[in-house]
């Protein structure tokens, strides 16, 4: 399946999701001028990623699950509801069976972005791992 | 009372554009970065400076010239260890009332109480025309730790000038 790799920007975040490279991640800063149009090619990729026999591909060749990485600095309120959104799909890959891991970064200084995990985590209803980073940069 | 004078860190009068927002949010990183503030402290102030001034320019309209204020109008003030954030801008006088709801309701809610309205708001949001997911004000008011202060300017009879204002602690305080 074709990769998605979208370059970060200073209101836009570093988008990979590769399936050759079992290489899944999202890192920066969210605050798009037009999240529909940002945010919309991430969930169609991913909607083609469930649907197809991709991911079972992807896990078919893996060792360890497949890790989602979700290292984000700041995301806006708009930003929030699409990011729910792929966490939901990436549930919905779970519950098809494949096995695969959420990891939520957020630094050592920062308890929100620990907190908005939790928050989101208990949204979609699958339990993230959540990695403590030693780095002080915002969006 | 001892007053401590307001120390003033962002202050702008002008017009509304994307442009404009994009040069002031990343005017007030900078500014926010050079103050060695809390991290948590620092993106709570950076949180309530995007969702105010996104909002103002996602529902912003179009007025004439010869008004009593600038389409945009906004100010970032350190006093007595509080930010105080002010943002400003016309609206159309039918959406007044959906505002002032709003901002009423989460300002009765205490911490708990606005968690879950986030929660179940997030849950069923929809992205609106504007790109907004109507979440805006309740991470206002969840990163603010304070009640959200708002007045209306009648101008005319379907325009008002809508004032929002915010307040955080400098100190951080568990959310």
């Amino acid at each position: 399946m074709e990769s998605l790799i979208i370059k970060e920007t200073t209101s836009t975040p570093k988008v990979v999701l590769d399936s050759r490279n079992n290489n899944f991640e999202f890192q920066g800063c969210s605050r798009p001028e037009d999240v529909r149009d940002f945010y919309m090619p991430i969930i169609n990729w991913l909607e083609k990623f469930r649907d197809t026999k991709a991911a079972v591909e992807v896990e078919k060749h893996a060792t360890n699950p497949i890790i989602f990485k979700f290292k984000l600095d700041y995301f806006n309120s708009s930003s929030a509801k699409f990011i729910l959104d792929i966490l939901v799909l990436i549930n919905q890959l779970h519950l098809n069976g494949i096995n695969l891991r959420i990891d939520w970064y957020f630094n050592q200084h920062d308890d929100d972005m620990l907190e908005v995990g939790k928050e989101l985590s208990e949204v979609v209803d699958f339990p993230f791992e959540y990695v403590e980073v030693k780095k002080q940069v915002i969006g | 009372m001892f007053q401590v004078s307001a120390q003033n860190i962002i202050s702008f009068q002008g017009e509304l554009t994307f442009e404009i927002i994009e040069s002031l949010l990343n005017r007030a990183k900078q500014e926010l970065d050079s103050m060695k503030l809390d991290l948590v402290v620092q993106k709570r102030l950076y949180s309530i400076l995007v969702e105010s001034l996104e909002n103002s320019v996602k529902h912003r309209i179009t007025v004439g010239v010869n008004r009593n204020h600038y389409p945009l109008e906004m100010n970032l003030l350190l006093q007595n260890n509080q930010f105080l954030i002010t943002v400003c801008n016309y609206i159309k006088q039918s959406n007044a009332e959906l505002i002032s709801q709003k901002i009423d309701e989460v300002n009765s809610l205490n911490r708990d109480g606005l968690n879950q309205l986030y929660r179940s708001s997030i849950a069923k949001a929809r992205i609106s025309d504007k790109g907004g997911a109507g979440l805006g004000i309740i991470e206002m008011a969840r990163n603010s730790g304070q009640k959200i202060n708002y007045k209306f300017i009648q101008e005319g009879s379907e325009l008002v000038f809508f004032i929002l204002e915010l307040s955080l602690l400098k100190c951080a305080q568990k959310n």
